[in-house]
């Protein structure tokens, strides 16, 4: 017999997607993009990567395949990137967003800038290959191999290795590759030509290469890479014209088809799936933000339940100035009816810009909880048409939508009964949610539990947010390989941009 | 020390058969969650729960819109109803196997705060001889509580099973029990604990997160024991009122501690153990587990308060130092509430309230609780059917037929004054689905397991095929032969006529409707059939429990910081010799178990269709995936049908052998037919079987035989229902046959069965002298079909004009008779355009064609 202390089951961790709405909108947003993840940023990256194995398995593979090597090879060609990209940042501005190993590496990056030659990491990156070989993957540049070579180069994937081979082979960087201990500030700028990631679209040749496996299937691809294709040639020509209008960011797209879309201008599938896009983030910061009030407001009670905190929130009659800024009319008693509540909401909130999404996580929790109803409420009034026209379908696994239909269900009965209902589905999600993950392995994210009819809160609090878009990422990398241009932080459509 | 009880009772567990829990408080997400995955890694045992009856039914009113199918079907939770105000409120973890058990005895609940994130106490204990009383108090324990559940069989066989010793070596001699005390019991358990410690008690350290409101189980024991008891009280959760701890006796002294968790920014944990400590000269007596310091718990006897359990252990006074140095010790005075916590959910008042509903055999059992007399009990499912009690309603247990077992169920019923009462929903446990043995449930999980890795490897085909080899050992507890409920009495299939049979439209190929089915792997499809043909139970919809799916893609991407060695696949390249060797041999194994009777008779016709397809499918799989060669499938299967079907050595196979006088009256041939079985039955034979041991003529033969003696094996369904069946199996059986080939063979089976049971009813109506005039050659041919005493013979080459006795074998496999040469019947005789059977001109042609075939095959082999 041994006694014990009982101790946590896993690790805690913050988590991503806390309840479950996250993976909703990424599914959407994936379907578009044809294989770009959201740290995926960069299009050079999508030519080093399968030149890098070529490269690799030309000079190392007589004795068989060695994983050791492999990895110190790839950490030596992501240094050089590395060096290359800062080199070029400092000398001519370029955009060095998205480089791997920037913080790793930040120490010997530092000295290098001072001017100092630097060592090549030994036992620290080569994270290129599982960030970039799925997106590589899904182009056509890389398959999966056998046991003797487990990543493989595609024809096309064969023919960017080459271009950049014949480019590299002339210079010193391909015996540094393979044989140096050091660079150097000279180096590394004469590296930039091959190895930045932002000197990619005047490579000629090799970004031509890219843009093609970016476009266009291979020939022998099968229905469902042909579909990916059309998707994301879709949303490239759907990125086109609206900056064709006005240079902008990826929200700023997004923002304003999700307007042109919801007020019933004629679209395509293209506009009506970034519109879902935007629709379920929007969701999705709704749902957290009310299990952000949830959590936050059970963070001074031993335990309570939603019931018990919506009973107290409702002592308090004072909103915050934010909230009141965004909704005028948000309640001043918890038992107006629903009906007269949502009334009170303005039709246009939150359609002229980015959610507030810093405003809403800084406000007491019954005004987030108000917010977050607010949010949802009206997504879900300006997407009505898109939701039952069918153009956007329901998901019967989205928190969200089971609280669109909770709205809907009695607008007589008291706003009260109805944020308890909602903090309650919040709360149902949360723990949904985070037990599966926790049944999968993963770290406990949990932000509370229920203790019999009440919850008690772990102490980790929420912040609501909404996904990390990859048509941020997607921009990037077309203004990589010279289809748009970045300037000033915003895209446009140049007129010296390839097509 | 700290340790997670859920990993130390997991560790390196991989075969438990039975998991036992206790517990006051039930959060049935996190069971669902967290619970079973670690319960199905360590070998998927049987579940079962005793939990607080008021608690359970207070989490299933909130959770139920989101708890899936599971409840009831692959886990039990046994709601504890001790009476008015008494709580169900011990806490334990059993988890029992062939080898080895373990036991925790503690204070947390089946809650993620009680299994995680509270700081809690748990005592536990191993199969080991110094253990052994434990686990023989906590049988007996397990037995004690039956008393207080209604419908107990089922949940008896499941503690049987647990401690069963013929299957559980550490049981078979379980010592008398000791270490635990529970209650209810006669003996209050503050007695058994103050006798327990005896004399030399020097001082006495307690804590519990909550006491009776007014202190006095506190006040007792410092009265009645009166050293100095330290009673520790946590920072913030004081769990006795301002003036009950002013009440305390002057030798009790309060002392301020926190549980605090986590180095780098440590934080507060609740503090949910309850121990008692009794210091000694030399040592500590420590109790710890689920007793609060509250009369309830300590003071009652068997008549009222809770339900209990404690484990008791000396240690050494450095040893409980040990312990209690995880305690932060404050040195402020704690601060009393002014009105004592509550743990417990409010009470539902309810004047009906279901105690157990349990779904066996088309009859759901509802025990209930009434506060007043009612009359007119209805059940309502979740579906909104309604249903009338059938039979006597006697002490709180009504009986309503219901074929498909519901989900939940709550009861309605009239009270005096014309006033309508309502229970709140219950859940209903599947007896069915409860029951499904411990292999069944490992493959289950062994599927799910394949499906998340995304490829099924030869070493997770081996361990299926593992599975499937126990599995197909155990004979399933319910539906069997002869014992099944009635059939549905919407199933469109009834028997056919022979005029059905034999018309020109019957056994066409039906078209269906192409299902825009999205594009799945081929992993998920073999996968999907296999899981849907072996599980014999409608798939469940889906629910907002959500998929299975796999890890969020960014937090997989935010591992990456490094790239990861993908799986080591070389390992399994080498080993793909040996595996093969060990497939065939797992293989020899199945085929073995299905020859068995207990294999036949210990399972319905469902079970055993879906045993058949799930062993056809795998050794396709195997064939498919290049585990096998094509010469080790054929093999196989010529010894699975040989054992299932066609026999060897003499005797009949184990189907014909063993169900033959099973399957007699007309009910029951219709509650045995299944479409799965007769479809399988048809592709198995048509791809597996080799030309040389079985011809395709003999084989249809035989096959007929079998089924002349058995209909139901051919006439499983409908048209519709075989030809679905037959494109469902085409869907993952790439063998390059057609649907209406299939169709054709399962007509021509189905024609070639009927013709050969009216012969046979036919000729029995004449006696063997009868039969022998009607034939009129002299000579019998090597090969010929003969009829004689009831059975189909082969003959060697004879003359019937011999008056000696001749040698013939039976097509069943059985003995060889000896008949006098002139009482020779070739069949083809009896069946030639003289129709001297009088049988009808379609059925006599058909059968006549049929044996001329026959004949002239084996004339050529």
């Amino acid at each position: 017999m041994t006694v014990f202390w009982g101790d946590d089951l896993l690790e805690t961790t913050q988590g991503l997607d806390i309840v479950g709405v996250r993976g909703i909108d990424q599914a959407v947003e994936m379907s578009l993009v044809n294989g770009i993840t959201t740290i995926s940023q960069r299009g050079r990256y999508f030519s080093i990567l399968p030149w890098a194995l070529g490269e690799f398995y030309s000079v190392h593979t007589e004795d068989g395949f060695d994983w050791d090597a492999l990895i110190a090879f790839l950490r030596r060609v992501e240094f050089i990137v590395l060096c290359a990209t800062v080199m070029h940042r400092d000398d001519n501005g370029g955009d060095a967003a998205g480089m791997l190993g920037a913080d790793l590496h930040r120490d010997l990056i530092a000295q290098l800038r001072q001017g100092q030659a630097v060592p090549f990491p030994q036992d620290k990156g080569g994270a290129i290959l599982n960030t970039y070989f799925g997106p590589c993957r899904a182009i056509g540049l890389l398959r999966e191999g056998d046991n003797k070579l487990p990543y493989q180069l595609t024809p096309r994937g064969h023919d960017l290795f080459e271009v950049r081979r014949h480019a590299i082979d002339t210079t010193p960087i391909a015996k540094l590759l393979h044989q140096g201990t050091v660079i150097t500030q000279g180096l590394a700028r004469s590296a930039v030509r091959d190895f930045s990631l932002s000197a990619l679209a005047a490579s000629g040749e090799e970004a031509a290469l890219l843009r093609t496996a970016v476009t266009e299937p291979w020939p022998e691809a099968g229905f469902k890479v042909q579909s990916h294709y059309e998707r994301v040639n879709g949303t490239i020509g759907w990125i086109k014209g609206l900056l064709s209008a006005k240079p902008d960011t990826a929200y700023g797209l997004l923002l304003r088809n999700f307007r042109s879309c919801i007020a019933g201008n004629q679209v395509g599938s293209i506009e009506v799936a970034w519109t879902e896009y935007e629709y379920r983030r929007r969701c999705h910061f709704a749902v957290e933000l009310f299990l952000a009030a949830l959590t936050n407001g059970l963070s001074g009670y031993e335990e309570a339940s939603p019931r018990q905190l919506v009973g107290l929130w409702a002592e308090d009659p004072d909103r915050s100035e934010a909230l009141a800024a965004l909704w005028p009319g948000c309640v001043a008693s918890w038992s107006t009816p629903v009906r007269e509540v949502l009334a009170s909401i303005p039709e246009t909130l939150f359609l002229d810009g980015p959610l507030p999404v810093r405003e809403m996580n800084a406000i007491p929790p019954p005004d987030k909880a108000l917010a977050a109803f607010a949010a949802l409420s009206i997504t879900g009034r300006q997407t009505q048409r898109l939701r039952s026209t069918g153009l956007i379908q329901r998901n019967a696994l989205s928190a969200a939508e089971f609280m669109l239909a909770e709205i809907d269900t009695d607008p007589a009965r008291p706003m009260s009964e109805l944020l308890i209902r909602l903090l309650e589905e919040a709360a149902s999600a949360h723990l949904r949610t985070t037990f599966r993950k926790m049944g999968e392995g993963q770290k406990c994210s949990l932000r509370l539990f229920p203790d019999g009819a009440a919850l008690r809160s772990t102490g980790i609090g929420v912040s609501a947010g909404h996904s990390g878009d990859r048509l941020t990422n997607v921009l990037r990398i077309l203004a990589d390989a010279g289809v748009i241009e970045r300037i000033n932080g915003q895209y446009t459509v140049s007129t010296g941009a390839s097509e | 020390m700290k340790r997670n009880v859920l990993d130390w009772l997991g560790e390196d567990v991989k075969d438990a058969t039975s998991a036992i829990v206790l517990t006051h408080n039930i959060d049935f997400l996190f069971l669902q969650s967290v619970l079973q995955p670690l319960l199905n890694r360590c070998g998927s045992p049987k579940l079962t729960i005793f939990a607080d009856a008021g608690c359970a039914a207070g989490t299933y009113r909130q959770q139920k819109a989101v708890l899936g199918q599971s409840l009831g079907r692959q886990y039990r939770v046994v709601p504890m109803d001790l009476g008015v105000g008494r709580r169900f409120h011990p806490k334990a973890l059993f988890l029992s196997g062939p080898t080895k058990a373990r036991l925790a005895v503690g204070s947390g609940n089946l809650t993620h705060g009680g299994l995680s994130a509270n700081r809690e106490i748990w005592s536990t204990f191993e199969s080991n001889p110094d253990d052994l009383p434990a686990l023989a108090a906590f049988q007996e324990y397990l037995f004690r509580l039956l008393e207080y559940v209604p419908q107990r069989e089922a949940i008896k066989d499941e503690i049987v099973a647990a401690f069963d010793p013929d299957l559980h070596a550490w049981s078979a001699a379980l010592p008398d029990p000791g270490i635990l005390f529970g209650t209810p019991s006669e003996i209050p358990l503050w007695t058994t604990l103050a006798t327990l410690a005896r004399d030399g008690v020097q001082s006495i350290t307690a804590f519990a997160p909550y006491h009776d409101p007014d202190g006095d189980a506190l006040a007792r024991i410092a009265t009645e024991i009166a050293v100095p008891l330290t009673v520790l009280v946590q920072k913030d959760h004081a769990g006795l009122s301002s003036p009950a701890a002013r009440a305390q006796p002057a030798n009790v002294a309060f002392r301020l501690v926190d549980a605090l968790n986590g180095d780098a920014e440590p934080k507060s944990q609740f503090m949910h153990a309850k121990f008692i400590a009794f210091h000694r000269s030399g040592d500590t007596v420590l109790a710890a587990g689920s007793a609060n310091i509250s009369r309830a718990a300590l003071m009652a006897d068997r008549s009222w308060g809770n339900a209990e359990l404690v484990a008791t252990k000396t240690i050494s006074l450095p040893q409980f130092d040990e312990l209690i140095a995880d305690i932060t010790q404050l040195t402020d005075a704690p601060d009393f509430p002014e009105a004592p916590p509550n743990e417990d959910w409010d009470v539902v008042q309810a004047l009906l309230r279901i105690l157990a509903a349990r779904h066996t055999d088309g009859v759901l059992t509802v025990s209930y609780v009434t506060a007043a007399k009612v009359e007119g009990l209805v059940a309502e499912t979740e579906t909104g059917q309604s249903l009338s009690a059938i039979g006597d309603v006697r002490a709180g247990t009504a009986h309503f037929a219901v074929s498909k077992c519901p989900h939940s169920v709550c009861l309605r019923a009239m009270g005096e004054g014309g006033l309508d009462f309502r229970s709140e929903p219950a859940w209903v446990d599947d007896e069915s689905r409860l029951s499904v043995p411990v292999p069944e449930r490992r493959i289950a999980s062994k599927l799910a397991e394949i499906g998340e890795a995304g490829h099924l490897s030869p070493k997770a085909l081996l361990e299926i095929l593992q599975l499937l080899d126990q599995h197909l050992r155990l004979p399933i507890k319910t539906g069997h032969w002869g014992n099944r409920p009635k059939p549905d009495e919407n199933k469109k299939f009834g028997p056919y006529s022979t005029e059905d049979i034999f018309s020109e439209e019957f056994g066409k190929a039906v078209s269906s409707k192409s299902s825009a089915a999205r594009p799945t792997s081929e992993i998920e499809d073999f996968l999907r059939a296999f899981g849907d043909y072996f599980s014999t139970s409608p798939p469940e919809e889906h629910d907002r429990h959500g998929p299975l799916s796999p890890r969020d893609e960014e937090e997989r991407e935010k591992e990456q910081d490094t790239t990861q060695k993908p799986e080591d696949t070389d390992k399994e390249a080498e080993d793909g010799p040996r595996l093969k060797k060990r497939l065939l041999g797992v293989l020899e194994k199945v085929a073995a178990a299905m020859a068995s009777d207990s294999f036949v008779t210990g399972r319905p016709p469902e079970r055993l269709a879906a045993d058949i397809t799930a062993t056809w499918l795998l050794l396709g799989k195997a064939l498919a995936e290049d585990m096998i060669a094509a010469e080790d499938y054929t093999n196989m299967s010529d010894r699975l049908w040989g054992a299932l079907f066609f026999g060897s050595t003499g005797a009949p196979g184990a189907v014909p052998r063993c169900l033959r006088s099973v399957i007699t009256d007309g009910e029951c041939l219709n509650t045995a037919a299944s479409a799965k079985l007769s479809a399988v039955l048809v592709l198995w034979s048509q791809t597996g079987l080799s030309k040389s041991k079985f011809d395709p003529f003999w084989r249809e033969f035989t096959l007929a035989v079998i089924a002349s003696e058995m209909p139901w094996l051919a006439e499983g369904g409908s048209v519709e229902e075989i030809t679905a069946e037959f494109r469902r199996l085409l869907r993952i059986a790439k063998c390059g046959i057609g649907v209406e080939h299939l169709v054709a063979a399962w007509r021509e089976w189905v024609r070639a069965s009927r013709a050969l049971a009216e012969f046979s009813q036919a000729a029995r109506t004449k006696s063997a002298q009868q039969l022998a005039t009607l034939v009129d050659t002299d000579t019998v041919n090597k090969g010929d079909l003969l009829w004689q005493m009831g059975q189909i013979f082969r003959a060697e080459e004879w003359s019937r004009r011999d008056g000696t006795k001749v040698l013939i074998r039976p097509i069943s496999g059985t003995e060889p008779k000896k008949v006098l040469g002139k009482f020779l019947v070739p069949i083809a005789a009896l069946l030639d355009d003289r129709n001297c059977l009088r049988m009808s001109n379609p059925v006599r042609e058909y059968l006549f064609g049929l044996v001329q075939r026959i004949t002239a095959a084996r004339h050529a082999t």
